[in-house]
């Protein structure tokens, strides 16, 4: 009995030790295997038996343990699109996956043209969310800067059934001009850090936020380092003399809680940002 | 009818003395893993998981007791000659069929109410509020399994147990599939293998009649008329199946 009792023991420490030894074994060539014959979504969905909708949860969870593991470590997200639309073809319902997911793919993943593909798939199979052609027009206000396309998005999602006022206030912006102003982007991200109860979008949303704020503070600081050019004809030395001078009252702190300097002449913020999209959009604006 | 009750009654005690109902510990027990570890990972979509999980399982698990027990209560019966002691008394064939369907049918139904309540009173914790709509899917779901407990004593009736619970995994999976086959059957142009298609399409069960679950879970618009028609198919088809059912033990010579 006692020996019986002692080799269970031991063939479970051989089990434990060859599935640790297996799980570390190429970890990430598997990963990246493992997705590669991820099969399609019809595929998947037709092997479902009824279940399609636990099929989708589960996929959902693998998108967020995909997104995670990517974005601890090389933040490439090269089959990100390809679970998305496996989910969402398992679940043509599952919202979050269109707004989280297109998010995702156009700031970190660096494909709009995918965040597009997804919502279109999104708005065909539920024409009377609003939600979708306003992230829709979202992604084309904040992120691609086409703002025509925005206008008519924004349009389309007010005439949605519950739609809030959200996005027919952000088409009449577009249609006051106020299209480019960073105030206006500002805005539309506090709409969404606001309206957002997912944790994910909120941080992103938070991001911007942050930056633009950065940005507005950075304008305001140069007019005043013109200010102090003007009246000393030098440059200033830091951001301290500009409230030496009277000029300003106080140096205000960056959104990261940082702090401002003055480099070559100019206000500068210290922060280094990660918003290559973005500044892409607004480089290829200007 | 009294001879039918007994009979029933009897199938359900035998199969509660086979400690059946421990399944129902198994699912309170899964759920709460699911909600208490999954939750954190699910970035707003807990409502939805554990609504979905709770469905699935209820229905998955129930699949399998009806596969384990419905494809052998015949055949164990004439295997073990205990079918002897009834048939040799005054009692139809359809009787027993009847009365040993309703047993386990009121076993299935007993573990599902069950299944429901944990899942209901497993959201309340989570949530607060009392997801009653849910309860649409419990009939549904019934006859789903009632239709494979059909298959089993169709099979079960004429073969082996073993025969009997592919047959009903076959049926299931077609049941499923039953809607890609629509497709396929309604794209084909007109000609023999058209009508063979469309004729195997309306004999096979269309399971996914009985699968409301997506549109439980998701809130959205279901239709009375669906409902009510989706009933009578379950209905309907557990009948005829119990109907070819007694009709096959009545043709079986015990020897």
């Amino acid at each position: 009995m006692f020996k019986r009792l002692i080799i269970t023991v031991i063939l479970v420490g051989i089990l434990v030790n060859i599935a640790y030894r297996l799980d570390h074994l190429a970890l990430s060539q598997e990963r990246e295997e493992e997705l590669m014959y991820f099969p399609s979504g019809y595929g998947l969905r037709v092997l479902s038996l009824g279940f399609r909708s636990l099929l989708a949860d589960i996929v959902w969870l693998q998108f967020i343990q995909y997104y995670g593991e990517h974005r601890l470590t090389d933040r490439k997200y090269t089959h990100m699109y390809h679970i998305l639309d496996i989910l969402t073809t398992l679940n043509p319902r599952f919202i979050r996956a269109y707004l989280l997911g297109s998010l995702l793919l156009t700031h970190d993943a660096q494909h709009p043209d995918q965040a597009k593909k997804l919502i279109r798939k999104g708005m065909y199979h539920n024409p009377d969310t609003w939600v979708l052609p306003f992230y829709y027009g979202f992604i084309h206000f904040v992120f691609l800067r086409d703002f025509t396309t925005a206008q008519v998005y924004f349009k389309l999602a007010a005439r949605k059934p519950y739609a809030p006022d959200l996005p027919q206030r952000w088409a009449a912006f577009i249609t006051y001009k106020k299209i480019g102003d960073l105030e206006s982007a500002l805005e539309l991200w506090l709409d969404l850090y606001n309206s957002s109860q997912n944790e994910v979008e909120r941080e992103i949303a938070r991001l911007y936020i942050m930056d633009i704020k950065s940005r507005l503070d950075i304008e305001y600081l140069n007019d005043k380092v013109e200010v102090f050019k003007n009246k000393f004809d030098r440059d200033p030395m830091d951001l301290e003399e500009l409230v030496q001078y009277g000029i300003l009252d106080s140096v205000p702190r960056e959104p990261h809680g940082e702090n401002y300097k003055i480099e070559k002449g100019k206000a500068v913020s210290t922060y280094k940002r990660d918003l290559l999209l973005w500044q892409k959009a607004r480089e290829g604006n200007k | 009818m009294t001879r039918i009750k007994a009979i029933a009654l009897n199938t359900l005690k035998e199969s509660l003395r086979q400690r059946i109902l421990i399944v129902l510990v198994v699912f309170a027990v899964g759920l709460i893993i699911v909600s208490l570890f999954i939750g954190p990972f699910a970035l707003g979509e807990m409502p939805h998981i554990i609504r979905d999980t709770g469905l699935a399982a209820s229905s998955f698990i129930g699949m399998v007791i009806v596969l384990v027990i419905g494809s052998r209560l015949i055949y164990h019966d004439i295997k073990e000659r205990t079918i002897y002691t009834v048939i040799t008394r005054p009692i139809r064939r359809s009787e027993i069929v009847l009365g040993k369907f309703l047993g386990l049918a009121l076993l299935v139904l007993l573990i599902e109410i069950g299944f429901f309540v944990i899942h209901l009173l497993t959201i309340y914790i989570q949530e607060g509020v009392v997801e009653l709509r849910l309860f649409i899917v419990l009939p549904l779901t019934l006859l789903e399994l009632f239709v494979i407990l059909g298959f089993l004593f169709v099979f079960s009736s004429s073969s082996t147990p073993v025969l009997a619970t592919i047959m009903g995994i076959i049926f299931y999976l077609v049941g499923h599939a039953a809607p890609d086959i629509r497709t396929f059957a309604f794209s084909m142009s007109t000609g023999l293998l058209s009508v063979l298609m469309k004729g195997i399409y309306y004999i096979i069960p269309n399971l996914e009649y009985l699968n409301l679950k997506l549109p439980i879970v998701y809130g959205l618009p279901i239709y009375a008329d669906h409902i009510v028609f989706a009933l009578c198919y379950g209905i309907v088809y557990t009948v005829i199946l119990l109907f070819v059912s007694t009709i096959l033990i009545e043709r079986r010579e015990f020897t």
